[in-house]
């Protein structure tokens, strides 16, 4: 190799190093603990909803196997909501008052009850009977719709039969997952 | 390969970290819970609705927040860049070469034979 092609080469090297060599810049803010106060504190007391709440909802376990039991997340403003429709079926169903148990999920503590007699079990039929002539529709799983055909086959009140009648075509399938 | 290195070490003197203070407006918000929570039902429309709901102590304080913006500036040396670009520089000096051969040389020593 003469000295002419080895500076060549070197400047070859020179020229392809510059271009491929370089400084790479990366940024990220990072959050800190340290506040810088403007002005004084304003203090007040509130009544805020606990949100992100998981409950687990049960009802008395029958004989046969029979049992209702739902899990629910509080919304924002602490509120879940579920159906009666189930509870009154069990109520008139098997003939005692139902307790649907509210627990916290992640200790299982028992934070609220909520009693089901024959008499709100006619009230929570009546209120579903107007919601189903309205159109509304509900799902029930499978269980609770056995429960539901075997008092529209065995029960013996008329008022009581009708509204269940009335019911019966607006409940449809509700899978296992939902 | 020296003055390679050397152009590389040149490159990487301006490499460095640095970091800047950012306060932000965020007032600074303190829930002091006072009570154990409280579970209250309703019902209507053949449901019920429970909701879950404590009684707490909101302080709140107008203030800024610090955030810490850095930046790292680090000197970085691509392999691959550097062949691509090494053998694109020889191979457009090669091609080059042959172009100015086959123009100058081989076409000259035709005119020559033509002659």
């Amino acid at each position: 190799m003469t000295r002419k092609s080895r500076t060549t080469f070197a400047s070859l090297l020179v020229v392809a190093a510059l271009l491929a060599a370089g400084c790479t810049t990366r940024s990220w803010t990072e959050e800190t603990d340290t506040y810088r106060p403007l002005g004084p504190t304003e203090q007040r007391i509130e009544n805020r909803g606990i949100a992100d709440l998981w409950l687990k909802a049960a009802g008395p376990r029958e004989e046969d196997g029979f049992q209702i039991t739902e899990r629910l997340h509080t919304d924002q403003d602490g509120h879940v909501s579920i159906s009666l429709l189930p509870a009154a079926l069990q109520v008139l169903a098997y003939g005692h008052e139902v307790v649907l148990e509210f627990r916290r999920m992640d200790d299982d503590a028992l934070v609220h009850t909520s009693r089901i007699n024959a008499e709100s079990a006619l009230t929570v039929l009546r209120e579903w009977q107007v919601q189903v002539r309205l159109g509304a529709k509900t799902k029930l799983r499978p269980a609770e719709i056995r429960l539901l055909d075997r008092l529209i086959d065995d029960l013996g009140d008329k008022p009581t039969l009708e509204m269940l009648t009335e019911i019966r075509p607006a409940v449809s399938t509700r899978m296992e997952w939902e | 390969m020296i003055p390679a290195l050397l152009a590389c070490g040149v490159l990487s003197i301006g490499c460095a970290s640095s970091s800047t203070d950012i306060w932000q407006r965020q007032d600074r918000v303190e829930i002091t819970p006072l009570a154990a929570p409280a579970y209250t039902e309703d019902r209507s429309l053949g449901h019920l609705h429970v909701t879950a709901s404590e009684q707490v102590q909101v302080a709140v304080t107008p203030s800024e927040r610090l955030y810490v913006k850095h930046e790292d500036t680090e000197f970085a040396f691509d392999w691959d860049s550097f062949g691509l670009v090494f053998f694109g520089i020889l191979g457009s000096v090669v091609s080059l070469g042959l172009t100015v051969f086959l123009v100058f040389f081989a076409v000259d020593s035709n005119d020559d034979e033509k002659k």
